[in-house]
């Protein structure tokens, strides 16, 4: 069982990471041969339209023929059981780094000649998950805040399977909001949820890994 | 008056990259000083850092992202610019991930964390229009929605940069090959002699359509 897992947050041992460290931990638990990369000290782009992946006979595979820094780990996602990808919400969506990745892993095991032969190309299907932290609060996520990661699932789970997605909400975002003009947080609030909810997130952060490594 | 017209498609001379030259030849019509820049082509850039330099108390960053990447030169311009233009093809119903970083950087830098009216920060108030290219038919895109989505981003794109929604302009059913029998591609996906005959008949009109609004955007 392979098991790899994307941080799509520039910000290392923050809420993201540390919600994909805790994903990891759970499927080294159950015996996974695990990696995290982190997206933002690669460098790459997103799809550049060169149809590769769509011309008759060629030999991609369903991985993006682009040879930049993402391609040994567009191989890695192709060989890998379960692969995670973790955001913070970027403008109610994901950052352009997963956005990036999602493109040039989905759309090169995606036909134009019917909709129904996608998984033509695939034949390991993937337990995939999708890791998302951010200010919104559950309310928020729950009256549409949520709508493009809904999507984003949707579209993984059409190509590989399955997605599940879990949220870690309201997190705290600054070391020291006094220096910060975020005037409409609360800090006592967020060091509570940081506190008390946090915990949770990571632990059904693990126990999410531990269930897609089983 | 200033414009910048910002090409998030990788491809030179197709369809989105046409019709953005054309609308900055609308511009430069008009007397405006043009930039244009091809995300695809900068040196390396990436998103939102989260480094929070435009929120810290006593930021200098005066709405544009100060991060010094490849996009330095584009914040720069942007910061100075009357007119923002911006073009993308549909990447899986959303705005190309090339751009999407652009954007993410353009954007934050102006929301403010102090009230949820947000206190746009940048110096000058823009006029945007929005080119979006797809193989979609405008009925297809109508009926999958692609038009919320984008009209959304236009909606986000002129609140944050001056208060009006960005100007819209969707080419459709566009001409996606060179030659067609080449891909895997079904002709009731895409018919080559009806995607040739919108090509010949249909694409010249948004050409016009994104001369028009070049010149429209800087007047």
């Amino acid at each position: 069982m392979k098991a790899i897992f994307l941080n799509g947050s520039p910000r290392k041992n923050w809420n993201t990471h540390k919600m994909l460290l805790e994903v990891e931990r759970g499927a080294k638990e159950v015996g996974a041969e695990t990696e995290l990369i982190h997206l933002f000290d690669l460098s790459f782009t997103d799809c550049k339209s060169c149809f590769a992946c769509k011309l008759r006979g060629n030999k991609t595979n369903g991985i993006c023929a682009i040879r930049d820094e993402l391609r040994p780990v567009l191989e890695k996602i192709h060989e890998a059981n379960a692969v995670v990808i973790g955001t913070p919400i970027y403008y109610g969506d994901l950052t352009g780094e997963a956005a990036s990745v999602i493109h040039r892993m989905l759309f090169p095991t995606m036909h134009y000649e019917d909709d129904n032969t996608h998984d033509e190309l695939l034949p390991i299907k993937k337990k995939c998950g999708l890791i998302v932290t951010g200010n919104a609060t559950t309310m928020h996520i729950k009256m549409g805040g949520g709508a493009a990661f809904k999507n984003t699932a949707k579209m993984i789970s059409m190509i590989f399977g399955s997605c599940e997605t879990l949220y870690a909400c309201d997190t705290y975002q600054f070391t020291d909001y006094r220096r910060y003009y975020a005037g409409m947080f609360n800090e006592a609030h967020k060091a509570e949820v940081r506190d008390k909810q946090f915990p949770f997130d990571l632990q059904n952060a693990y126990e999410l890994g531990k269930r897609l490594c089983q | 008056m200033k414009a910048v017209f910002i090409n998030g498609s990788p491809r030179k001379g197709w369809n989105t990259h046409k019709l953005m030259v054309k609308a900055s030849e609308g511009a430069k019509d008009a007397g405006a000083e043009v930039q244009f820049f091809d995300l695809y082509d900068l040196e390396p850039f990436t998103g939102c850092r989260s480094c929070f330099a435009c929120k810290i108390k006593g930021s200098k960053t005066a709405g544009a992202c100060t991060y010094p990447d490849g996009l330095k030169p584009v914040m720069d311009a942007v910061r100075d610019a009357d007119v923002l233009v911006i073009g993308t093809p549909v990447y899986l119903g959303k705005m190309s991930a090339q751009l999407n970083l652009f954007w993410e950087r353009l954007m934050f830098t102006n929301v403010s964390y102090s009230s949820f009216d947000h206190g746009r920060k940048m110096e000058k108030p823009k006029r945007c229009a929005m080119i979006v290219t797809m193989g979609a038919t405008d009925g297809q895109m109508r009926q999958i929605g692609y038009d919320q989505q984008f009209n959304y981003y236009g909606q986000q794109l002129g609140y944050m940069m001056g208060g009006r929604p960005a100007e819209m302009l969707y080419s459709n059913d566009a001409y996606q090959f060179t030659d067609y029998s080449k891909y895997n591609i079904s002709v009731d996906r895409a018919d080559p002699v009806q995607k040739k005959k919108h090509l010949e008949e249909e694409y010249p009109k948004d050409l016009d359509k994104a001369y028009e609004l070049g010149r429209r955007m800087c007047q």
